[in-house]
Order: C-alpha cells, then sequence, then structure tokens
C-alpha cells in the first residue's frame, strides 16, 4: 500500500517559516508571463492542499448542524436559568430521566443480546434457509418503530408502560446489533478462529477470545444506535403509553408552550445522548481489529447443530412471528376491517407525494453536505477537518423533536416568512440524517482508492474534471446507498415532521399520527402499510449492497 | 542537459523534517535509482517533483522550467510527469484499456493497443483491474504512464509488492519499455540490488538528502562512508593502517585504490573489503588469519561463508562469497586472505 499521506494541518506553523517570499493563501492566481505558461494558484507553502471549495462547502455543514444546539442555548439563556429551573421541573425532570434511562439500559441489553445470538445463527451455524432467516431478521429495521408500537397496541390493547415500551422498542431495533455483527461475523478472518482451535482452545472460548473481539466495534455501534434512537423516539412511547424526556418535550411544547421547560428538557436530553455518545467513543477506541493482508475472503465451515437446530430454529420463528407477524398481521386485519374513522377522509396519494417530495429533497441535501466532509476527513487530515467531522455528528445526539423545537424557534424569531413552509422540514432531516449521510459517504470515500486521483492528474486532468471522471464514478454507488438511506430513514420520520410540517400539508407519517391518536387504527392501517413498502424498497437496496461484494475488491 | 534537477529541497510534516537539502540531477535519457531505507522520505520526493506536494524550500526543474519554487507552482497535470505507485492505482472503474487511453487526446487513442503490447499485454484491453495479476496491473499502470508522452517517469517501488520470479522478469521489462520509449526515469528503492542492477544511475538518500550519486559501480567500489558500503552491498570493515600507498590490515597488505577517501594519509584506518575479495584456504596451507567458519548460506550460484576471524580487536565476523562448489561446513578451521584494491577511511 501506498504511504498514508500526512498533510500538515492548518495554520499550525508561524508566518516566519513561510520561506524569503511567501504567497499569502487565497493570493490571486499569478501568471508566468514570460514563456506565455499558464500557472495555476500558487498555495501558500506548509499549507494543506484542501481544496477552497471543500473547506466552504465543509463550513456549511458545519455551520448546520451546529445551528440547533446554538438555538436552543440561545433560547435557554433568553428565558434564563433560573426560570427554567424550578422546583417542580426538577423532581419531575429527575422522574423522567429514571424513565428514560431504566428504558434505555434494558432494551438496550436486550437488543444486544438478540442481535448477537441472531447473527451467531445466520452466519455461524448451520441452518436450513439460512439465506431467508438472514433477510428476514433484517427486516423489522424497514418497520418504523411507531408502525411496530400501532402493530402491537391496536392487537394487544394491554402492551403498555414500561414492559410493553421495551417490548415493542426491542422488537423495533434489534436489527441495528443485528445487522453490523452480522457483517464483523462475516468480515473476521476466519484464519484467526482456526488458529485459535489449532491452539487447543474450543468453540467457547474461541468464541469469547476471538470472536467477540472482532465483533466488537460492530456491538459497539450497533448498541449505540438502539440507544439514540429509543431517547430519539417519541411515536411509540406515546402510542404504548410511556413517559420520557422525548414525549414530555413533546407535550409540554404542543400543548402548553411551555417553551423554558420543553427548553430545558431538551438540553438535558441532548446532554445524554452526548454522554452515550462519548461512552461509546471510549469503548470503541480501545480495542481495533484489523484484517492482516489482502487475503481472499473464505466463509468459515458452519457449525452443525445437531439436535440444537430444532429449538434454535423455533426460538428463530417465535422471534420473527413477535417483530414481524404482529406488525403485519395488525396491518392485514385493519385494512380488511376498514375505515372507521370520523376524521375527514385524506388523499393517500397526495400524502405519499409529499412524503417523497420532502424525503428525496432532504436525502439530496444531507449527501451533498456528507460528500465535502468525508472528503476532508479522509483526505486531509488536520485538526480543523476532524473538528468539522465531529460536529456533524452531533445530530445522533439530537432528537428530532429538539431539532424540531430549535427550527420553530429560529423561524418564529429570525425568520418569520420560512416558517410553517417545507423548507424548513427539509433542512431538519437533512441536519437529523447528516450523520447516516456522512457514514455512506465515508464508506465509499475511503473505498475509492486515493492514488488513483493522483494518477489522472499526472497524466495531465485538471482537478475538476478529475472529480468528474475519477472521483464521482468511484463514489456513485456508495453515494446511492447514502441517499437511499436517508431516503428510507426521512420518509418514516414522526417527530420533526409533526411539529414542522406545513399546515394543511399532510405526509403519510403525520395522517397516520392523526388516526391513530383518534383510536381509528383502520383508516391509519393504509398509511402504515405505505410506509412500510416505501421503506421496504430502498431497505433491499441496502441489503442488496450489503450482501454483494464490495466491487472494488482485488480478486 | 538534465531531465530533472532539485536543489535545496526542503520539506516537513508538522514538526518531522523529512527533506533536509536534497539536491539531485537525472540525466536525460537514463534511469536514475533513488536508493533509500524505508523512511528515508523516497516517496515524499517523488511526490514533490510529481506535484502531489509542495515542497517547503527548494527549487523543483523539469528541463528549463521551474515547476516548483519559492513563487511558481505547477500543478501536476500541467507538469508532463508520469506517475507508477507502488500497487499501480489503476482506476477500478475503468478497464485496462481505458485505463491507458485516460491521459490521451481522443485521436491519439490508436496508440492504446501499441501501448498495451509494448507493456506485453496484447489483447487483455477489455480486463478490469481486479481481474489482473499485481504485475499485469503494473504493467497497465506503466502503459498508462507512458501514454501522454511524459519526458519522466516517477516509478515508485513498482515491484514491491510482487513475488521473486515476477519482479525479475518485470524489472527486465521495465527497463526495456523505458529504453525504448526513450523516456527518462526515477526509481525509488529500498532493494540495492535492484537499483545496482537496474540504474544507469545511482542516488543514495539518506537523512533527507543525497549522500552520494554516481554509476552503480562507482557507488558499489567507492562509496562515500562506512554506513553507505554497508547498505549498497555486504561489507567487511576491518581495522588497518595506513601506510603510503597501501593499507595494512590482518587479512594482508592490500594496494589502496585511487581516489580512496583517506589519500595520501598514514595511522589508524578502517577499509572496506567486499565478501568477493576474500579467499579461503584449508587452515594447513601457509600463511593468513586464521579463523573458524560459523555459517554457510547456499544460494546455488554461490555461497556466502560465515567466519569468526581469530582477532583481538575488529570484526567478530567476515562475510565471505565463495562459489557453491566450496563444501566448508560450520566448525571448520580455514585461513583467510584478501585480493585486489580496497578503500580506505581515516580514523580521527
Amino acid at each position: 500500500m501506498s504511504q498514508p499521506r500526512q498533510t500538515p494541518s492548518l495554520g499550525r506553523l508561524p508566518e516566519a517559516d513561510l520561506g524569503p517570499s511567501p504567497a499569502r493563501p487565497g493570493s490571486t492566481a499569478i501568471r508566468a508571463r514570460a514563456r506565455g505558461e499558464r500557472i495555476g494558484r500558487v498555495p501558500a507553502r506548509r499549507r494543506s492542499g484542501v481544496p477552497r471549495s471543500i473547506r466552504i462547502l465543509c463550513a456549511v455543514a458545519g455551520a448546520l448542524t451546529a445551528l440547533p444546539l446554538v438555538f436552543l442555548l440561545v433560547r435557554a439563556y433568553q428565558a434564563g436559568w433560573g426560570v427554567m429551573w424550578r422546583l417542580d421541573t426538577g423532581a419531575r425532570a429527575l422522574e423522567l430521566l429514571g424513565n428514560t434511562v431504566r428504558l434505555s439500559v434494558a432494551t438496550t441489553c436486550l437488543c444486544a443480546i438478540v442481535g448477537v445470538g441472531t447473527a451467531w445463527c445466520v452466519e455461524r451455524a448451520r441452518l436450513p434457509c439460512r439465506r431467508l432467516f438472514g433477510l428476514l431478521l433484517a427486516l423489522p429495521v424497514a418497520v418504523p418503530d411507531f408502525v411496530e408500537g400501532y402493530g402491537w397496541v391496536s392487537l394487544f390493547p394491554s402492551v403498555h408502560g414500561f414492559l410493553g415500551a421495551v417490548l415493542v422498542m426491542t422488537l423495533a431495533l434489534y436489527p441495528l446489533v443485528y445487522l453490523p455483527v452480522a457483517a464483523s461475523l462475516r468480515n473476521i478472518d476466519p484464519l484467526l478462529a482456526e488458529i485459535s482451535h489449532s491452539l487447543g482452545f474450543g468453540p467457547v472460548r474461541t468464541f469469547l477470545r476471538v470472536t467477540l473481539p472482532g465483533i466488537r466495534t460492530g456491538l459497539l455501534g450497533g448498541c449505540l444506535l438502539v440507544t439514540l434512537a429509543l431517547l430519539a423516539e417519541y411515536g411509540a412511547f406515546e402510542i404504548v403509553r410511556f413517559q420520557t424526556f422525548t414525549t414530555a418535550i413533546f407535550t409540554e411544547f404542543t400543548l402548553g408552550f411551555d417553551t423554558p421547560g420543553a427548553c430545558a428538557e431538551s438540553l438535558l436530553l441532548v446532554a445524554l445522548g452526548l454522554l452515550v455518545l462519548a461512552l461509546e467513543r471510549r469503548a470503541a477506541g480501545r480495542g481495533r481489529v484489523v484484517r492482516s493482508g489482502p487475503g481472499a475472503r473464505r466463509r468459515l465451515g458452519a457449525r452443525q447443530l445437531g439436535w440444537a437446530a430444532l429449538p434454535v430454529i423455533a426460538l428463530l420463528v417465535a422471534l420473527l412471528c413477535l417483530a414481524l407477524g404482529v406488525p403485519f398481521a395488525a396491518l392485514l386485519y385493519w385494512l380488511l376491517q376498514g375505515n372507521s374513522s370520523t376524521l375527514p377522509r385524506g388523499s393517500i396519494l397526495g400524502a405519499a407525494a409529499h412524503t417523497a417530495e420532502y424525503s428525496a429533497a432532504a436525502a439530496a441535501l444531507a449527501t451533498a453536505l456528507a460528500v465535502p466532509l468525508a472528503i476532508l476527513s479522509i483526505r486531509y487530515r488536520s485538526a480543523g477537518g476532524r473538528l468539522l467531522e465531529r460536529m456533524a455528528y452531533l445530530p445522533q445526539a439530537l432528537p428530532g423533536v429538539v431539532i424540531g423545537l430549535a427550527l420553530v424557534f429560529f423561524a418564529i424569531n429570525y425568520a418569520r416568512p420560512l416558517y410553517q413552509t417545507s423548507f424548513l422540514l427539509i433542512v431538519a432531516y437533512s441536519i437529523m440524517f447528516l450523520p447516516l449521510a456522512l457514514v455512506g459517504a465515508r464508506a465509499a470515500v475511503s473505498q475509492a482508492p486515493p492514488g488513483v486521483e493522483e494518477a489522472a492528474r499526472s497524466l495531465g486532468t485538471p482537478p475538476l474534471l478529475v472529480f468528474l471522471k475519477v472521483t464521482l464514478p468511484l463514489l456513485a454507488p456508495g453515494l446511492a446507498a447514502a441517499f437511499a438511506l436517508v431516503f428510507l430513514t426521512a420518509s418514516t420520520e414522526l417527530t420533526a415532521t409533526l411539529l414542522l410540517h406545513p399546515t394543511g400539508v399532510e405526509t403519510l407519517s403525520t395522517q397516520f399520527w392523526a388516526y391513530t391518536s383518534e383510536v381509528s387504527y383502520g383508516a391509519a392501517a393504509p398509511y402504515a402499510a405505505l410506509i412500510v413498502a416505501i421503506s421496504a424498497v430502498p431497505g433491499a437496496l441496502i441489503a442488496r449492497r450489503l450482501d454483494g461484494r464490495p466491487w472494488s475488491n482485488r480478486a | 542537459m538534465s531531465a530533472l534537477s532539485v536543489s535545496g529541497l526542503h520539506k516537513a510534516y508538522g514538526q518531522v523534517p523529512v527533506l533536509e537539502g536534497l539536491d539531485l540531477d537525472v540525466p536525460k535519457g537514463a534511469l536514475t535509482a533513488v536508493l533509500g531505507a524505508s523512511g528515508s522520505g523516497k516517496t515524499t520526493f517523488l511526490r514533490i517533483v510529481a506535484g502531489f506536494d509542495r515542497a517547503d524550500r527548494g527549487t523543483v526543474r523539469l528541463g528549463e522550467r521551474l515547476v516548483d519554487g519559492a513563487r511558481r507552482f505547477l500543478p501536476p497535470e500541467r507538469r508532463g510527469v508520469g506517475y507508477v505507485s507502488q500497487d499501480g492505482a489503476l482506476f477500478p472503474h475503468l478497464s485496462a484499456w481505458h485505463n491507458v487511453a485516460f491521459g490521451l487526446a481522443r485521436r491519439e487513442r490508436a496508440r492504446v493497443e501499441e501501448l498495451l503490447r509494448l507493456v506485453g499485454l496484447p489483447g487483455l484491453g477489455g480486463r478490469f483491474p481486479h481481474q489482473l495479476s499485481g504485475g499485469e496491473q503494473q504493467r497497465v499502470s506503466l502503459a498508462r504512464a507512458l501514454a501522454p508522452r511524459p519526458e519522466l517517469i516517477l516509478l515508485d517501488e513498482p515491484f514491491s509488492s510482487l513475488d521473486a520470479t515476477l519482479r525479475a522478469s518485470l524489472r527486465a521489462d521495465v527497463r526495456a519499455v523505458l529504453r525504448e520509449a526513450g523516456v527518462s526515469a526515477i526509481l525509488v528503492t529500498h532493494d540495492q540490488e535492484e537499483g545496482l542492477s537496474l540504474a544507469d544511475q545511482v542516488a543514495v538518500l539518506r537523512g533527507g538528502r543525497i549522500v552520494q550519486s554516481g554509476s552503480p559501480q562507482e557507488i558499489y567500489d567507492r562509496p562515500a562512508d562506512p554506513e553507505l558500503a554497508r547498505f549498497v552491498g555486504s561489507a567487511n570493515l576491518v581495522e588497518a593502517t595506513l601506510e603510503g600507498g597501501s593499507v595494512r590490515t590482518a587479512l594482508g597488505r592490500l594496494p589502496l585504490s585511487d581516489r580512496t577517501p583517506a589519500e595520501g594519509r598514514n595511522g589508524p584506518a578502517i577499509a572496506l573489503v567486499r565478501p568477493e575479495q576474500i579467499a579461503v584456504r584449508p587452515d594447513d596451507e601457509g600463511a593468513g588469519l586464521r579463523a573458524t567458519i560459523t555459517g554457510r548460506d547456499f544460494f546455488g550460484h554461490d555461497a556466502v561463508l560465515h567466519a569468526r576471524p581469530e582477532l583481538p580487536c575488529g570484526p567478530d565476523e567476515l562475510v565471505i562469497r565463495v562459489t557453491g562448489r566450496e563444501a566448508l561446513l560450520p566448525g571448520a578451521k580455514v585461513r583467510l586472505s584478501a585480493r585486489g584494491e580496497v578503500i580506505a577511511w581515516a580514523r580521527r
């Protein structure tokens, strides 16, 4: 492999070192008149070669992600810290904190157990219909949490409270652990386990000492996603009648317009999210498993389960019944039951069109913002780039309700004409899902070998053409995946949509919510079905991409 | 005239200096090898010449054009310098044919097939990089770099990722292709054998500067200092005393070669005796330095003996190159003597 490129960080060196006649950064192009030769802008010496266009785009993306938090802090400052911490707020906050924490811990642990167990069964055990199980087990990721909740509560009204919330959320979120862990299991060099066996370790000790460290990063990453999703979830908890920070903030804002209280709780919620993020960073940073050598990938010989296969299959089928069977049965039941709502009938096609429009716009914007960030952080290592990338991941810890609130504050106070327009909703989606887009964009950029762009330039191609002819074709599949991922997630978003959708314009999720809140399960069913169908399309794209070989792999 | 002349090149990454005043002239039409241990700044040097990185100080001229100087920086796409990297860096989304055609204008595309033939891959243009072996990828990469008819080609350890047999055949082919194309080239490598056998001129890079450059023979026979002597081939550095035009060592009195670093001086010195300069005889035959064989590395065409000399001071081990027929086994007692001219460095 080529030597890692080290680029000096921005402006760390004193001006005095710039040589006899330093060209200042951003000085106009100096043209060599003597030989009539065109010379490009002279980059200042000792500067990293980050193109200005990338710097500007990254700064825009960074500013956008910081926006919600800044407005939240401004709002809190305006309200005065004293007002915010009234006694009853404190006591109530404590109760909500307890609720949120115990729910997060219980559900995350359950998801980890279910996710690792299912991943091991699919990847390492010899099961009939292994591929089918692999696909079905990943499917709940395409069923939004609030649809999962709707399915359970509409069929079994007794599902409610803490246990109901844990049940519904575990079934909805375990694929977030299952998918990365299964991918890690596939990617671990099978030779490692074989060497462990040759050194005299049995299957259990090999799993603990070799396999578990190998899937550690995927497992922690999955658990992080689960916890953050729990902190941000509104719809499912509202349906099972369980109070967390997010539901409380939402209720206070929509019913009482108690904005200082909502603001204080939002800040607490954000702090909680950042804490989780920091914990994961620390834990994941300790162990890194790197595949040594570019050897071809082999599948580890699957383990024969023998008599144990039956209970394993029974467990997997039971899990699928609970996670997929119940919501789909509910959809089917209520679809057949028909419309029983007293609310005026909305146009499902219109709602679908709005949903697709907003999601596609947001996916395009988020992907476009993610590309320069990914290029900056992977190709040019600098302190500024690292900071910007950290900031871009910040929205992970910002629940939709918080971003929605912040943008509403912003629009009401500083940009009144934007309030209640689709623009605000698209911006909110883009901020929320920038981390998702960034994951895809980063994967794409890091897969594209860096030497090829330089090779193209040494063949006489100017930078913009290199970007179009080399960089973009190499990134395209990864960016398509990033777009699909954001589109999927945005089209099933509920919380921020409820806060920000333009008046009179209904999307699938807002219309679904209107009916569900009225307990008109039959009227809500077509919307839920369409939401699930929409998320299935990009879901299949992603599954195929995960399943296929990385196309730039050298045979 | 030079194809490339570099003077006073400085480059640091953060606080770590990599190049510290590198000077080098590359004659037109020649293959110059830049030899250096890993981490000596070889790749950095090539990247600056290609225009991928900018020097902190110093100048780079291609022919008569100043391409990197205090106020001037020509971007890589205007330099006309070909680059072949360690792993080839082929565009993974393009076939071999389109890789080679990348730098060519549309009307020149007829040359692609000719270039593929030149590098020994006729008819393989339809393959994609992942369908090519490592050696084939490097051949395509070379054809791609040659396509726009550059004045200078930079080869960054292009053979290091290949296995030994492939490496040998590719080396010979690359040299032939470069000769045929009549292009000047710089090959950076850490493999002294590769550098000495391929290049017309060898420059040794150490501590961020070129410590010596010259023909391969010159570098091998008259290295600038003992450390360099060890770097280009194996070397016996033995205690010696300078006496007029010759040098007295435990291996006998040896004539000094002309232009030796210690010319015209007397007193203690270090002499360089290459392994092939030492003769081995059985212990009972006459004079010479008594020694015990401690090991033997057999290479087929020749063998290398390791011997522990009976010396009060000086090297603990001598390395001797003998023909493969010499059947001395470890433990054998022998007498050693040296022959031919040597060079020596006076001790201060």
